[in-house]
């Protein structure tokens, strides 16, 4: 499976309307390099979700991958990426 | 570890979930970049924008710091044509 890692990913176009409707401006943009950019992290963000939450089932002894399993990862996860993360929030309130 | 298999299937929850939460994350980077631009007085988000938020984790940096110059490479043999095509369609 690991062949087949390159070639799947999400397209520049979803990308580029999925952030553009997240702006709170109407004049930010994106740089075509920055469209890829978001793309390949993104596609970093749920490879590793997924092999997460395989290694934390493999390690509770289960057949399929539960919602519980990616539910345990998620906060390292989304530790690693986010500046915002809701633990932090929390703190400051 | 000999039996070390990671091949399990994966419920439909989770593959829902874990789709939701790529969704929310694209939220958090919207908003992200758009301060990092903003802050140096550009509307243009760039690849610089994108470097810092992937500051946090070592291993994507380098990661999107290797990519960064592969899209550069190629930008050198092809021409600009690509990236200046794209800059028009940026808001819908």
């Amino acid at each position: 499976m690991a062949e087949k890692n390159e070639d799947i990913g999400f397209k520049k176009d979803t990308i580029s309307k999925l952030l553009s409707s997240f702006f709170k401006e109407d004049k930010t943009r994106l740089s075509g390099d920055a469209v890829l950019l978001v793309a390949e992290m993104l596609k970093v963000f749920v490879r590793e979700a997924a092999v997460r939450s395989q290694k934390q089932a493999a390690s509770e002894d289960c057949d399929q991958v539960d919602i519980e399993h990616f539910e345990k990862i998620l906060p390292q996860l989304a530790g690693s990426v986010d500046s915002q993360s809701r633990h932090f929030g929390e703190a400051l309130e | 570890m000999t039996g070390e298999d990671h091949r399990r299937g994966f419920s439909r929850q989770t593959v829902a979930a874990i789709a939701e939460t790529a969704f929310r994350q694209c939220d958090v980077f919207a908003k992200d970049l758009e301060a990092f631009a903003r802050h140096a007085k550009r509307s243009t988000v760039n690849s610089e924008d994108v470097k810092l938020i992937a500051r946090r984790s070592t291993a994507l940096s380098i990661h999107i710091q290797r990519k960064t110059e592969e899209l550069n490479q190629e930008k050198k043999s092809t021409g600009k044509r690509k990236s200046r095509d794209t800059e028009e369609e940026s808001k819908e």
